[in-house]
């Protein structure tokens, strides 16, 4: 038993640590706080991290999935609704061309009507 | 549409207004795939807008002269060649239209007022066109045949 407690009290005893180790620390704490990325290089190394990476690349994978599919919907949307207006302008323009066209029709005929008089 | 017709839509008991512009009518064109939309998609496609104000009134006279002569003087020679305009007395009816010059045989817009006692409708297509588009269009949308007065052909250079 007094083995057991010389060899405990030999682990536990306090010692220095060697004199760069402040140094290295410091230096340590500084490139991380340039270089952020290797915090996050470390952190893939984590299983429930990547987990939670691969989770949030399928949610927003399939958040840009439904949302292409909700701008195709709204641009198919436009694009008959545009092509209504389309076909009721020519549908205007063509009514009224026809009035002119048979004014003109009209005009025409009356004028042969006072030719063929003289 | 050159002017601002918002004060005839307020008089008006009943309002069409169409605008599309170059934009809306590539993306109409690019849902024009029925079999008889194939001419009209070849006519859209080249066009820059297409714009129509139709205003129809309760009562004959809730609109005056000076509204029409105000797009009227939108459409000034040399720019605006008009080729039509029949008015008829008996019933008040009056159609004009008009072509955009181009320097090019094809017609560069053209635009249609079309009045009644109680109706006053403006269309301005802008963009190129070609007679025989609204010759082909004829059967679809039941625009007439308009007889294009032959281009004069430029003069050669050097040739006297």
């Amino acid at each position: 038993m007094k083995d057991f407690e010389q060899e405990l009290k030999r682990a536990l005893r306090r010692w220095d640590p060697p004199d760069s180790f402040r140094e290295r620390v410091l230096a340590r704490v500084a490139a991380e706080q340039q270089q952020p990325w290797r915090r996050a290089v470390s952190l893939r190394q984590r299983p429930m991290l990547r987990w939670v990476a691969v989770a949030a690349i399928v949610v927003f994978g399939a958040g840009k999935l439904s949302y292409r599919a909700h701008e195709h919907r709204l641009e198919e949307a436009s694009g008959r609704a545009a092509k209504q207006q389309v076909m009721l302008a020519l549908r205007i323009t063509g009514n009224k061309l026809r009035v002119a066209q048979k004014r003109v029709k009209s005009v025409e005929g009356e004028d042969r009507k006072v030719g063929k008089t003289l | 549409m050159p002017v601002n017709l918002d004060r005839l839509a307020a008089k008006a008991s009943e309002t069409t207004e169409v605008t599309l512009n170059q934009r809306t009518l590539q993306l109409a064109a690019r849902f024009m795939n029925d079999e008889d939309d194939l001419e009209a998609r070849e006519l859209v496609k080249k066009l820059k807008g297409i714009y129509v104000r139709s205003f129809e009134f309760d009562k004959p006279g809730e609109y005056s002269q000076a509204d029409v002569e105000e797009v009227r003087a939108q459409l000034k020679s040399p720019i605006w060649e008009k080729i039509v305009r029949v008015h008829s007395k008996r019933d008040g009816e009056n159609a004009e239209v008009y072509f955009k010059a181009d320097s090019t045989k094809q017609i560069g817009g053209l635009v249609v007022i079309a009045a009644d006692p109680r109706e006053l409708t403006i269309v301005h297509i802008d963009g190129p066109l070609d007679p025989s588009d609204i010759d082909k269009l004829g059967g679809d949308f039941g625009v007439p045949r308009i007889e294009v007065p032959p281009q004069p052909k430029p003069a050669k250079e050097g040739a006297r």
